[in-house]
């Protein structure tokens, strides 16, 4: 048998995750945080507009135990109506997928509901559900399931003819199809929709809270621009960005666990 | 692996493996039909290394994807070893099981590693046991891709993923493999070292193979026989018996008698070509 040294490619050595790619982006913020401090001071913008990183930060822990139920209520919502959206509009994808009548049916109105601003939404949801966490995860469910579900559709329908061709060659069951063939492939464009819903549950939810709740952090911030208590105000905007952050880094983690071909 | 040797005067008997009877293919579109192959009758026999050449789009593919199923004859009869297949006859899982189908592209999945891409088919025969899985790793030996079975096909060249697709068709012990020009998309040397590489795998497991080309060097070198085609529609034009030695090598390749066939062949392709101008 031939030895087959001549066509070997060079391994592509598996990238190291270096130092420097923690380190960068704190250095960023860092630089972002002391020039807005130096702003704030250098220009004596009194703290009812603007207050200092520092102090907004010392807010975060000062207020901690005051806020703990408001940042519970909203995180646990923003959790709640993202698995839902999430398990839903992976779940709906795949039924889509595979019977056609039921994209030609729904799909108009999925886009739909994706191209419509929620904020409209909120008034009309609030009259029938009131205020309370219900109404929130609705928000969150109906913002963040149609881009998750766009994005999975996408990856479902679109595989290569001649990866099915494989299977249909071996004569594989729908379902063996499906394991093999379909999902694997759709996978990366499941995890982008899972990292933008992430983005829009988060949205979601502040946004009703904001728009006539009476709890969660988006409610609070209303409340203490209204009151000129800027730092809390900063300090609840920026619990809302952790919770963001967390949803988003925890699909990233999850893509690169199960993710692990590179694409 | 001495039980994958199969004894090569077992093809002294030389009984038609395959019989392809009057077979046409016709795609209907909305404003038109479309004959693809038309009136295709061909017969290989057990253990017997059969190409088909032709110009592209002359029908090639279509005739190994009658074979293997994926596409059903508008009419005509296709006899893989004695079942019958037609237009109406789905094929049955046993017949599934004779054949391997290696594509253009190596067409490996890029989520699987290596030794999952070749097991792959077990998975879906539900062939378990470590027998089998013995016999993945023989194959990735034979093919010298032992070392990078648990690399993933991004990390691997062109060459070794086709190999890998290759043995990915063998690994359920079919009895004949169809390759679609598998090796069409590599460089000259590449595609020469998996010529022979593909000849030693024939020499050992006695398999039935019907291979696609454009390349007619490439038919001339491996094949018993050739089938040459015309386009449009595609039709059988002529066949060429190759009464070149085995072992074929490469040394071959500069000799007479095997330029004398070369020519042979690119003729005939050629005739159609022009007269279909004319």
């Amino acid at each position: 048998m031939t030895a087959a040294v001549t066509s070997q490619k060079q391994e592509i050595a598996p990238k190291k995750k270096s130092h420097s790619s923690v380190i960068a982006p704190l250095v960023t913020i860092l630089a972002i945080l002391l020039i807005w401090q130096f702003l704030v001071i250098a220009f004596h913008i009194p703290a009812w507009k603007i207050p200092t990183p520092g102090a907004a930060i010392q807010a975060m822990f000062t207020n901690f135990g005051e806020l703990a139920p408001y940042i519970l209520s909203t995180y646990l919502d923003i959790l709640a109506g993202f698995l839902i959206a999430v398990v839903f509009g992976i779940v709906l994808a795949c039924l889509i997928s595979n019977f056609n009548l039921l994209g030609i049916a729904l799909t108009p109105y999925i886009n739909l509901l994706c191209t419509t601003p929620l904020i409209t939404l909120v008034p009309l949801l609030m009259l029938w559900l009131g205020f309370g966490n219900g109404v929130k995860i609705l928000a969150v469910v109906v913002q963040a399931f149609p881009i998750v579900n766009m994005n999975s559709l996408t990856g479902f329908n679109n595989v290569e003819m001649m990866k099915l061709e494989l299977m249909q060659s071996l004569r594989a069951s729908r379902i063996q199809t499906f394991r093999y063939c379909v999902l694997p492939n759709a996978l990366p464009s499941v995890f982008t929709g899972m990292k933008l819903s992430g983005i829009l549950a988060t949205i979601a939810c502040v946004t009703t809270e904001m728009s006539g709740g009476n709890n969660g952090l988006g409610y609070e911030i209303v409340q203490f621009t209204q009151y000129m208590k800027m730092d809390e105000a900063f300090a609840c905007i920026f619990y809302v960005a952790v919770i963001g952050i967390l949803l988003y880094s925890f699909s990233s983690l999850l893509e690169s666990r199960v993710i692990k071909w590179k694409i | 692996m001495a039980e994958v040797k199969m004894d090569r005067s077992a093809k002294a008997g030389r009984l038609p493996k395959i019989i392809l009877s009057g077979i046409s293919k016709r795609f209907q579109s909305r404003r038109q039909t479309i004959t693809a192959v038309e009136d295709v009758n061909m017969s290989v026999n057990t253990g017997e290394f059969v190409s088909i050449v032709g110009p592209s789009g002359c029908g090639k593919s279509t005739i190994i994807r009658m074979i293997d199923g994926i596409i059903r004859p508008s009419s005509g009869k296709i006899t893989i070893g004695g079942n019958e297949i037609d237009s109406q006859t789905k094929i049955t899982q046993e017949i599934v099981g004779k054949i391997g189908f290696t594509f253009q592209l190596p067409n490996l999945y890029p989520w699987m590693t290596i030794r999952e891409n070749v097991a792959l088919p077990l998975k879906i025969f539900g062939l378990r046991g470590s027998d089998w899985e013995d016999y993945v790793t023989y194959l990735l030996q034979t093919v010298k891709l032992e070392q990078y079975a648990d690399k993933y096909p991004t990390e691997i060249s062109g060459g070794m993923l086709q190999r890998a697709g290759v043995i990915r068709a063998m690994v359920y012990r079919p009895e004949i493999l169809l390759m679609d020009e598998p090796f069409g998309a590599l460089d000259e040397m590449t595609r020469e070292e998996l010529n022979l590489e593909l000849l030693d795998i024939w020499a050992d497991t006695g398999l039935t193979i019907i291979f696609i080309t454009h390349n007619v060097q490439e038919a001339v070198l491996l094949s018993d026989r050739i089938y040459v085609m015309s386009t449009n529609p595609g039709k059988i034009i002529s066949e060429v018996q190759i009464g070149l030695p085995r072992e074929r090598t490469l040394e071959m390749t500069n000799e007479d008698q095997f330029i004398a066939y070369c020519d042979t062949i690119t003729r005939k392709i050629g005739t159609v070509n022009l007269d279909k101008i004319k």
